[in-house]
């Protein structure tokens, strides 16, 4: 085995396993400020806005991976 | 029934443009870099100038000539582009407003408002069609001389000689290179795009993130003075152990114990604190760069599948990216703005 192959292999790992627990935790952040305009439709900028505040905050982690990813194919 | 034929040629019509994307406008995947690459034969001083750099300058000349077309015969009725521009300006204003509050707003403004029209004329000029296709023909080993060695290189040769597996090209990491001719190009020669947007180079990237988070501390010395600084290092809660407590009382052994302990968690969340705050730069710069890098190269992988009839819906959803990507941009550093004004000790009391 090369260690090409291994690259390739961890690039791919890092970014699929680092994207799972972002992925549950926008979906649960969109769901808490759907609901949330769901009973309070004039909140709904106000919701919004926060939404995106908490949405950047867990992507963040997927970033995160994404450059362990980068780094590995690119880079290293 | 004209139901289903509208159906029926609308899969004709789509089959159609497949064969005729496919037959007139297959190419090849062009090497995709993750560092902007410098044009040749531009220089300034000691720096090459890159092609992101180009690009970050025409987009501040596009922003000025719109504001400058906007504003050029103002009218107390506004129509046309100044309407435009102003409905822009003032929806933002108002978001800004609702949460920054009306003492902190007009000095915010200018700066996150910059922010955010900067980023999403950057994200929207790299989806221009066709601005991978116009640049220079550049050899492979041409480019990797043109290439300054960076903090990047330095990291790779040190891995390299680490692993001992040779780089198939150092600098320019082309992984398809092939002996695929690029169309006007000699053979082995890959072009080097005159334009790259600026969100796709991640020094232009980290660069709006310095700016945000020093106007932040900016913004945290001007509301908070000194006392801004002990929101990293906060050493009162271990001092208050040696003081008195509420009612006058000298603490006992263990109310001091208690109170120190206490004091040091708080000690150690300030430190979090501080690199959260180096985390930001991070944070910041990888999220504009991942997204819309990630979205140009995703376009350009599809269109290589499937010309014309895969990237339309896509190119779609990438603006929309780019619309986002700029609002978190702009919200991001608007809310940590905010956050930097508020003054810690008169929370932890409200609570």
């Amino acid at each position: 085995m090369e260690p090409t192959t291994f690259k390739l292999l961890a690039a791919g790992l890092a970014i699929g396993l680092g994207a799972l627990g972002p992925g549950i935790g926008i979906g649960i952040v969109a769901l808490g400020a759907l609901s949330a305009i769901g009973r309070n439709p004039e909140a709904a900028s106000q919701v919004q806005t926060n939404m995106f505040i908490g949405i950047a905050f867990a992507e963040a982690v997927a970033i995160y991976a994404l450059v362990v990813a980068l780094i590995l194919l690119f880079v290293v | 029934m004209s139901r289903k034929l509208k159906f029926l040629l609308a899969a004709i019509g789509a089959l159609a443009l497949m064969m005729l994307g496919n037959m007139f406008l297959r190419f090849h995947l062009p090497p995709v870099t993750v560092r902007a690459e410098p044009l040749p034969g531009l220089t300034i001083g000691n720096v090459r100038v890159t092609n992101s750099l180009v690009t970050a300058l025409l987009v501040d000349v596009i922003l000025v000539v719109l504001a400058i077309a906007a504003t050029r015969r103002m009218q107390l009725v506004p129509s046309g582009l100044q309407n435009f521009m102003e409905f822009l300006v003032e929806t933002l204003y108002n978001l800004t407003h609702s949460i920054a509050g009306s003492r902190w707003t007009p000095r915010f403004f200018a700066i996150v408002a910059t922010i955010f029209f900067y980023v999403l004329v950057s994200n929207w000029f790299g989806l221009l069609p066709g601005l991978a296709a116009v640049g220079f023909c550049e050899s492979h080993a041409e480019l990797a001389t043109l290439h300054q060695p960076t903090i990047w290189d330095r990291i790779s040769e040190h891995a390299t000689a680490r692993l001992a597996a040779p780089l198939p090209a150092k600098g320019g990491k082309e992984s398809t290179s092939g002996t695929h001719t690029y169309w006007g190009c000699q053979p082995g020669e890959i072009i080097v795009p005159l334009f790259r947007s600026p969100s796709t180079d991640l020094s232009s990237n980290l660069a709006l993130a310095l700016v945000s988070v020093g106007m932040t501390q900016v913004f945290g010395v001007t509301a908070l003075g000194a006392r801004y600084f002990t929101k990293f290092f906060n050493i009162a809660g271990m001092l208050r152990a040696f003081r008195p407590d509420e009612g006058g009382q000298r603490r006992g052994c263990a109310g001091m114990l208690g109170t120190f302990m206490f004091g040091g968690i708080e000690f150690f969340v300030s430190i979090l604190e501080a690199v959260t705050e180096v985390a930001k730069l991070l944070s910041f710069s990888f999220r504009l760069f991942g997204n819309i890098f990630a979205g140009e190269v995703m376009l350009l992988v599809l269109a290589s599948l499937m010309p014309l009839v895969l990237t339309l819906p896509f190119i779609g959803l990438e603006l929309f990216v780019g619309l986002i990507q700029a609002f978190i941009f702009y919200v991001l550093t608007l809310a940590f703005f905010t956050i930097a004004t508020v003054s810690h000790e008169n929370q932890s009391s409200h609570s």
